[in-house]
């Protein structure tokens, strides 16, 4: 079990550090022994070399891979900032709400280019996936690694295909379920979705590490993850100021019950979606910022 | 055999007194270090301290014996050394004199 923990904890070093290091300090690991205390050293040196990295060490990266960790790590981000995303639409749809979206000033405006961004950030991700889909699916052939990539990629759509499609259908059957049971099968799809979208951007870190990729199709995939980072940045912009907006202009429906089961409020639950956005949305950034030093060092 | 941190004693320090004596790999460093100074170094805080010490050209890697990587000390490292030992046996002296002092006045 120990040395399990120990593989996982050499698992959370930076590329850079597992490139480098990584052998040794599994010799070492093995040498020693796994034990609990090993493992925690692990995990503290691996935080460490997140948070403070030897340059010497992190600048030992290719170019290349630079810019595979930068664009990797926005689709990352980019899935988990959906999640806030969807939740955002779930708590701000409603006639109520639907109403102040049409009224003028900040509050329609907000939500109206919210939705822009979106489209402009997910159209970006198909726009630079768009060659290396192709390119993966050439090499899986020859490359085993890219081929798991692949076969992860795809058991991920399958199953979010399944999961919608049994959703669907079991709208469709109009079953007379309880708001509250409604708001369970909700959260299981959610949940589903949520865990093949990041099954997706994994497998898309590996298949990006495993296939060769001309230099000029690997900037490309970088301004558009320059594109889908500003995105987010620019939507947790505007969620902040539809927050602020709504307690001002509509303070009865920022504090009116929201949620499956009334609870928290509309303003606690975009306060929420709010934190989670910036949460990501940093990484996201610093991620872009990665995948231009790669390209344009 | 309790372990050591960042915070409680430079595991640089450590590794660069156990290179003096010559090229060693992690585990032999961990090994030399548990005997010396009878704390032992943890797999994450040894290559913290190598990663630094070779940030900073104190120590250089040589070759890959199998999946074991001997490291040495640089003539910097050397004289790196020789300064925080210096410097530790100042305090040590000091902190000695005081000590022996406060015990004769009490």
């Amino acid at each position: 079990m120990s040395a399990r923990l120990a593989r996982l904890a050499l698992a959370l070093y930076p590329l850079a550090y597992r490139r480098r290091y990584g052998e040794e300090m599994a010799a070492l690991v093995e040498d020693q022994g796994a034990s609990p205390r090993a493992v925690a050293d692990l995990a503290r040196g691996a935080l460490r070399a997140h948070v403070r990295p030897e340059p010497v060490v992190a600048e030992s990266l290719g170019r290349d891979d630079r810019v595979r960790l930068g664009v990797s790590a926005v689709l990352l981000c980019w899935v988990l900032f959906t999640l806030a995303g969807l939740a955002l639409y779930k708590t701000t749809e409603g006639r109520s709400f639907e109403g102040l979206g049409g009224a003028p000033g900040l509050l329609g405006v907000a939500r109206l280019v919210i939705q822009i961004l979106a489209a402009v950030g997910s159209a970006a991700i198909v726009v630079g996936a768009a060659p290396l889909v192709p390119a993966a699916l050439r090499q899986a052939r020859s490359r085993p690694a890219a081929r798991r990539a692949v076969l992860l990629a795809c058991g991920c759509v399958g199953t979010f295909l399944g999961a919608t499609a049994a959703l669907v259908v079991l709208a469709a059957a109009k079953p007379g379920f309880s708001s509250g049971v409604e708001a369970l099968v909700l959260a299981g799809w959610a949940m589903v979705a949520a865990a093949c979208g990041i099954g997706c951007a994994l497998a898309a870190r590996r298949g990006l590490f495993a296939i060769a990729v001309p230099r000029r199709t690997l900037a490309f995939a970088a301004a558009c993850a320059t594109v889908v980072a500003a995105a987010m940045v620019g939507i947790a912009l505007l969620t902040l100021a539809y927050l602020l907006d709504l307690v001002v202009a509509a303070p009865g429906l920022a504090s009116s019950p929201n949620g499956p089961l009334g609870e928290p409020n509309a303003r606690h639950s975009l306060l929420l979606q709010l934190a989670v956005m910036v949460a990501v949305a940093t990484p996201a950034a610093l991620g872009a910022r990665r995948a231009w030093r790669g390209v344009n060092p | 055999m309790r372990y050591i941190s960042e915070r409680s004693t430079d595991p640089g320090l450590l590794v660069l007194a156990s290179l003096a004596e010559g090229p060693k790999h992690g585990y032999a460093i961990t090994r030399d270090v548990e005997a010396v100074a009878g704390v032992k170094l943890g797999p994450g805080t040894l290559y913290g301290a190598l990663s630094r010490l070779e940030g900073r050209d104190l120590i250089e890697a040589l070759p890959s014996e199998d999946r074991r990587r001997p490291y040495k000390i640089t003539a910097a490292g050397s004289a790196a050394l020789e300064e925080q030992l210096r410097m530790l046996d100042r305090v040590v002296d000091t902190g000695m004199r005081r000590l022996r002092a406060a015990g004769a006045t009490s």
